[in-house]
């Protein structure tokens, strides 16, 4: 019997683990991935980039953690939480890449901040700045800021991503704020002290 | 809950509303604390700017797509070839789909810039969804070129039918207005408490009811140009500092793990009994009988070295001449020992709460060599505090008259650690 085509305004309205489903439907497989790429892609492609540091590598693993899940779904894997499955997916493949992978840091890798003449101190370069020292917490806490603020989990997601309690969740991120404010005290004083 | 965590949950909405309240009342009448708010949301602008530049590059959706496209079950194939145009009507021909999907798409690609404008700030167009649905069959990269300009739009719905998981749409909304509420706090220079509980009032009326970001990201955008522009007119700001000598910032340093950092002590409870077991007096001892207290240093998340002292009885028996000629004795006895010794521990899921663990000890008593294997399991409801739970075996081994005799143990042990 022949499937019919969703639309995509339809596709819009169903929830993750319904879009997850019909990647099992290989007419509508391609839309839904493209809708659930449209609603993670995004935060997932920041986590790779901010946990990896390096830009060529995420590019490498976050493909290989769309095309996993994507097979995934179209193997008819029952999936919960599909953020989250996905989520796991993708540090999974993170891990594995960083233990396979020495990375070395410089300095001159990144875009250190440096005012620029024409807009000092913009978000964007704020954000450079911040990037910078994310790359020196301590992984544990770094991946846990990230899973906050960059893609937006609970504490309690961050819990079972990271296979951890919440309460050590929390204490994670609160301690890898205080030391990226630690780091950034300076440029911070600065910066606040004439607004 | 000091403030500074209190500040970021109320930076993440966890807060009550009376917590709220008290929390912008204390901002107004403390400077560390209005610093401290300061820097959070800047953190956070930081963090939002972050997010929006890290996109996935077009070429590399691409690629992910032309997989996607490849990766298809053969099943599907054919009907995948089947393409809605957008008045309904299905074309089966390859060829005819094709042409109908470039035209389309090039039709798509120039509406693209006409709704990213218009649909940038929330609807979107009834026929704009349709001209999506058949082109995005064909081009799926088109389609997502399009896809960003509703993000608005879907996003709400996304959180409406808690699809996300993750509150981080409601966050920026809410840290957009938060922000605009505080900046009305500190600004309010009167220090009166009357003038402090209006102002509180109106900003948590404005930040807190009022769901219309416009207004509040308004406010913010007017602070952000004042304070820039009142920024670039420092004698010491960027702007002023270009024009003299090149002075490169020097990158931060990473903090380390300090030395008492990483050293963690505990107190344990060692039930054992001797093998094989009897009940035999032994001499007084010491406050430390049975329980060991000892200090690790954590060498890395998995690996520790440190040193341990307790007080343990080994029931002795051994057969021994008392003199020269006298006859052969079975003697037993059950000396309570000091022993202290080099401990060595490897935690198997460091990051996790629940963990087991190898522990051994290796040193000596009085009387002979001592040493000691653990098993347990560590519980850590916290970074500092560990609780630990485990079986032990240990053993003295001594020489008497030139014979080598060992006394072995087994029990269990139970203990509490902290980290420094």
């Amino acid at each position: 019997m022949k499937k019919h085509s969703i639309t995509t305004e339809r596709m819009n309205t169903y929830s993750d683990e319904e879009l997850f489903g019909i990647l099992t439907d290989a007419a509508n497989a391609e839309a839904a991935f493209a809708e659930l790429y449209r609603r993670y892609g995004h935060r997932m492609y920041a986590y790779c980039v901010r946990v990896l540091g390096d830009v060529r590598q995420a590019e490498d693993v976050f493909q290989e953690a769309m095309l996993k899940f994507f097979r995934s779904g179209q193997e008819g894997t029952q999936v919960q939480n599909v953020g989250g499955y996905l989520m796991q997916t993708v540090r999974n493949l993170c891990l594995n890449r960083k233990r396979d992978t020495k990375i070395t840091f410089s300095f001159e890798d990144y875009d250190v901040h440096v005012p620029s003449s024409s807009a000092a101190y913009e978000a964007g370069e704020l954000a450079k700045l911040v990037a910078s020292a994310l790359e020196l917490l301590d992984d544990e806490y770094r991946e846990a800021v990230i899973l906050r603020e960059y893609d937006g989990f609970s504490y309690q997601d961050i819990a079972a991503i990271t296979q951890t309690s919440e309460v050590n969740a929390r204490t994670r991120v609160f301690r890898g704020k205080q030391q990226l404010r630690a780091i950034l005290q300076p440029y911070f004083k600065d910066l606040l002290k004439h607004q | 809950m000091n403030y500074t965590e209190r500040i970021y949950d109320f930076l993440d909405g966890m807060l009550d509303t009376a917590e709220e309240a008290e929390l912008l009342r204390l901002a107004a009448d403390n400077a560390e604390i209005r610093d401290e708010l300061r820097h959070a949301i800047t953190l956070q602008t930081a963090f939002k700017a972050d997010v929006r530049a890290l996109t996935p590059p077009p070429a590399l959706t691409q690629r992910i797509f032309s997989h996607v496209s490849a990766q298809r079950i053969p099943s599907a194939q054919s009907q995948s070839a089947s393409v809605h145009a957008p008045s309904g009507v299905t074309t089966n021909t390859p060829l005819t789909a094709f042409v109908s999907s470039l035209i389309t798409a090039i039709v798509l690609l120039s509406l693209n810039n006409a709704v990213s404008n218009k649909a940038i700030n929330n609807e979107q167009s009834p026929n704009t969804t349709q001209t999506i649905i058949a082109a995005k069959s064909a081009f799926p990269l088109a389609y997502l070129r399009i896809a960003p300009a509703n993000h608005n739009f879907e996003r709400r719905n996304l959180v409406s039918n808690n699809a996300v998981k993750g509150n981080l749409p409601a966050n920026n909304e809410h840290i957009t207005s938060i922000g605009a509420a505080l900046e009305n706090v500190l600004a309010s220079t009167d220090s009166s408490a009357a003038n402090h509980s209006d102002a509180i009032n109106s900003a948590s009326t404005l930040a807190f009811s009022t769901p219309d970001t416009t207004i509040s990201t308004q406010i913010n955008d007017d602070f952000r140009q004042n304070a820039q522009s009142e920024y670039l007119q420092r004698e010491d700001s960027p702007q002023a500092r270009i024009q003299e000598p090149f002075e490169p910032i020097t990158p931060p340093e990473k903090p380390e793990e300090s030395f008492f950092g990483r050293i963690q002590v505990h107190a344990r409870r060692i039930v054992s009994t001797s093998l094989p077991s009897m009940d035999f007096p032994s001499n007084p001892a010491s406050f430390l009988r049975n329980t060991a207290i000892g200090a690790l240093w954590k060498l890395s998340d998995h690996h520790a070295i440190g040193i341990e002292l307790s007080e343990e009885t080994y029931l002795q028996r051994f057969r021994a001449r008392l003199s020269e000629g006298s006859p052969m004795l079975d003697i037993v006895q059950n000396p309570s020992l000091l022993w202290g010794g080099l401990a060595y521990r490897y935690t198997f899921f460091p990051d996790k709460a629940f963990s087991p663990f190898l522990h051994s000890v290796l040193g000596g008593t009085e009387l002979g060599a001592n040493g000691r294997v653990m098993l347990g399991l560590t519980y850590s409801p916290d970074e500092r505090t560990q609780f630990q739970i485990g079986v032990e075996s240990s053993a003295l081994l001594y020489f008497h008259q030139n014979v080598l005799y060992a006394s072995p143990k087994l029990g269990f042990t139970y203990g509490v650690s902290l980290r420094l």
